[in-house]
């Protein structure tokens, strides 16, 4: 959670509390000196102590030492126990359970890391046996307990330990072991702990997941940089496997496949996408089909060529609703379609450009959609690449629509619609789940190749001059503007949000911005917030009003998402506002002026 | 895989490696590493002492002997990276022999928070008071741990002995319990 400010004051509050009595400690620790209390190193600590080298070592050596330092933490946990902890085995289906292990691969303990695991632990005492044994007891209680079947089949077993020979022993051992499971369906994922890896810890504290599932988290999010690791909190384990499938995530062995069978399946997707824009089966080619993560959900992504344009449908994988959808030309190739002056001549200028109720009539009927449902209509006349373009952008129906038409032609040039986020779930199709072995698409189409997500963020993190583990919350999303195809790139670091448009197959950045969202938790802003007064004049600046205009005032002060805020509401003439304001750094972070019914 | 950690964790390892330096001085019988590092532990220990204590007097003996304890077991100290769970377990242990001892005797009412923080001082620590005095003494261990010792969850989890989840959700309801103190004391105003 984002507790920065409250940390301050926390910590402003006991500081200013201490009393000052260094003076006396240190004149109690001179005397005791001299008294020759203090006990001196014997000489067999000298030779376990690994003190000197570790502080002694330079910078360079400082990965060495983190490395130290994370080692000794597995057997620093535990460290009251007469038994001597080796390793630490976690088995993550939804139920955790942590197991210590120690000489010979005995279990010292077993714990439940949340209430799931602790049903499962219920009656089991594993507490020297051996840790093969103790995880098959685990898993059969987990199978018992409905926790593992055919719709949710996935184990992640990671290992933790100082020792690399332990935990190479132990995965070996582990992963011989269940081969009976996975005979039967199942699916393990076998990972080793990373302890250098600080950012892991800090993930699994902050969304209350397990270090186990943490890892996979950051190891599929640094694989795939559009997914963003809190979103990816809320999956499953088996979710998390079907993605692991897909994509490169290092440190990560995985036997058997994730069950997609709480899935509508590939051949119903494709069917429903198809159905979508209007296909039919025959028409569509190259159809491309991959389980995916977006915007918080697992869709089917299902790309096809179909009447000249390349299409991209997305479709809920659960209730088999369309999510999305975007379509943009082929490459120049010229189809058979009416004869159009790819490249206009320089004369075409002085042809008129269409008027922008002309071009929104197109844009309405490409999308199916009358006059009277749109509204948030916005039009606006732009060149691009030598060409006029009305670019049209409306909701209605449920749908967000974006439609960029040619000024002079009335040709659409690209076409897209998104769903509005909606409360009612729609109800899902009765569709089987269908097994068919996943085909995996092959890279970007040919002809249209894109750099990619990462290098789309590699470009925008070297022009902000920072490192990808200096931010977070990164949102890549690629879409057509234009008529051209880019990748948004937004990411936040220090409370400052960066946002780039970046052209998707050259790399060139479009458009960069970059705010202050002030919630910045690191900083030491100080504790004070800028008070009502300074709010009601910044709202008031920002409105151009006077105090004397204005009716009606409000003012509340909220904790919008750790960041606290002014919401000021005030009436003048015939419009409402409504207004937020950062509280400690007075940045406006919300405008908005309508007429008062 | 040093560029992995994040600016606070670096500072927090820094910090760790800073403490634990000194008490290798201290160890080599080099008592000037004192001063540094009763700066560096002040602020943790007198807190986690007046969280479980609510005494300042027994708060600051708490402190003060620490340092002398810390002076003390310097020698047997094996660095493992973690010198603050060291601390604040020296620090746990005075706390516990005083409230042992004080409960051989008639122990006086526990202060409110108002007066074991200078609220006259510090305008801010008002709206803190008010919300320690409803918090539970585990819960104000936590954020203490947290906040000012610089531990994990897992760590505080570890050290209190209950389950992670168990400190996360309550260290989040804690947090949202100031943010209620925190907008009533500013509204008032």
């Amino acid at each position: 959670m984002k507790d920065g400010f409250e940390k301050q004051i926390i910590k402003e509050a006991f500081e200013a509390a201490v009393p000052d009595i260094k003076a006396s400690v240190l004149e109690d620790c001179r005397k005791q000196t001299k008294r020759g209390k203090v006990i001196k190193m014997s000489d067999n600590t000298v030779k376990t102590n690994k003190r000197k080298p570790l502080w002694k070592a330079a910078l360079a050596a400082a990965a060495a030492l983190v490395l130290l330092v994370g080692a000794g933490f597995a057997v620093n946990r535990i460290a009251h126990k007469e038994a001597v902890p080796e390793a630490v085995v976690m088995i993550d289906v939804n139920p955790s359970i942590e197991l210590t292990v120690g000489k010979e691969d005995r279990v010292l303990a077993a714990r439940a890391n949340n209430g799931d695991a602790v049903a499962v632990l219920e009656g089991m005492d594993l507490t020297g046996s051996r840790v093969n044994v103790a995880v098959n007891a685990v898993i059969g209680a987990m199978l018992r307990g409905g926790y593992l079947n055919e719709l949710a089949n996935s184990v992640l077993i990671s290992v933790e330990s100082s020792s690399q020979e332990v935990c190479s022993r132990l995965r070996e051992t582990l992963s011989g072991d269940l081969r009976d499971l996975l005979e039967s369906g199942f699916a393990v994922l076998s990972q080793t702990i990373d302890e250098s890896d600080g950012s892991v810890g800090l993930l699994a504290e902050e969304y209350g997941v397990t270090l186990g599932k943490a890892q996979l988290i950051s190891k599929l999010a640094q694989a795939n940089p559009a997914y963003e690791p809190a979103a990816l909190t809320a999956l499953s384990i088996n979710e998390l496997g079907i993605l692991s499938h897909s994509n490169a995530v290092t440190n990560l062995r995985a036997y058997g496949e994730s069950s997609t069978g709480a899935y509508i399946g590939e051949e119903n997707a494709e069917r429903i996408a198809l159905e979508y824009v209007g296909a039919s089966a025959d028409e569509a080619e190259r159809i491309r089909t991959e389980l995916e993560f977006e915007h918080g959900r697992m869709v089917y992504e299902v790309e096809f060529d179909w009447n000249g344009s390349e299409y991209e449908v997305d479709v809920d994988a659960v209730t088999g609703e369309v999510t999305g959808s975007a379509h943009e030309p082929q490459d120049p190739k010229p189809t058979s379609g009416p004869a159009q002056p790819t490249d206009a001549p320089a004369g075409a200028a002085t042809e008129k450009p269409m008027s922008a109720a002309e071009a929104l009539a197109k844009a309405y009927e490409r999308a199916g959609v009358s006059a009277n449902d749109a509204y948030d209509i916005e039009t606006e006349l732009e060149r691009d690449d030598g060409r006029l373009v009305w670019s049209c952008e409306f909701k209605a129906n449920g749908r967000e629509y974006e439609c960029d038409i040619d000024a002079l032609t009335g040709e659409v040039l690209s076409f897209e619609s998104e769903k509005l986020p909606s409360p009612k779930p729609t109800s899902a199709p009765t569709a089987a789940p269908t097994s068919k072995p996943s085909q995996k698409p092959t890279d970007a189409p040919s002809g249209q190749e894109y750099i990619g997500r990462s290098a789309a963020l590699t470009v925008a993190l070297k022009d902000a001059g920072l490192e990808k583990s200096d931010v977070h919350d990164i949102d890549i999303e690629r879409e057509t503007r234009n008529g051209v195809v880019v990748y948004e790139v937004d990411f936040e670091h220090d409370g400052w949000e960066y946002d780039y448009v970046i052209n998707a197959r050259t790399g060139k950045i479009i458009e960069k911005h970059r705010e202050h969202d002030g919630g910045g938790s690191g900083s030491n802003d100080g504790v004070n917030f800028i008070g009502e007064a300074a709010a009601w004049r910044i709202a008031l600046e920002r409105a151009g009003l006077t105090e004397s205009q204005i009716r009606g005032r409000e003012i509340e002060l909220d904790c919008d998402n750790g960041t606290y805020c002014y919401e000021l509401e005030f009436r003048s003439g015939k419009y409402e506002y409504e207004v937020k304001i950062n509280a400690v750094t007075g940045a406006v972070m919300k405008f908005e002026r309508e007429t008062d019914d | 895989m040093l560029f992995m950690l994040t600016m606070p964790e670096l500072q927090a390892e820094r910090e760790a490696d800073r403490i634990e330096e000194l008490i290798a001085r201290l160890a080599d019988g080099d008592i000037e590493a004192m001063a540094p590092l009763y700066d560096l532990v002040r602020s943790p220990v007198y807190a986690y002492a007046l969280s479980l204590l609510r005494d300042p007097h027994g708060a600051e003996d708490v402190l003060h002997d620490c340092c002398l304890r810390v002076l003390n077991a310097a020698g047997g100290y094996v660095p493992r990276g973690k010198p603050m769970a060291f601390i604040m377990t020296v620090t746990r242990n005075l706390c516990y022999d005083r409230l042992a001892e004080a409960s051989r005797h008639v122990s006086p009412e526990p202060a409110e928070w108002e007066r074991l923080l200078k609220t006259d001082d510090v305008p801010t620590s008002l709206a803190a008071a008010e919300w320690l005095n409803t918090l539970s003494e585990a819960d104000r261990q936590i954020v203490v741990l947290h906040v000012l010792a610089g531990f994990k969850h897992r760590e505080t989890a570890e050290f209190m002995g209950m389950p992670t989840a168990t400190v996360i959700t309550r260290y989040s309801r804690a947090i949202k319990a100031l943010r209620k103190h925190i907008i009533r004391e500013r509204m008032e105003n």
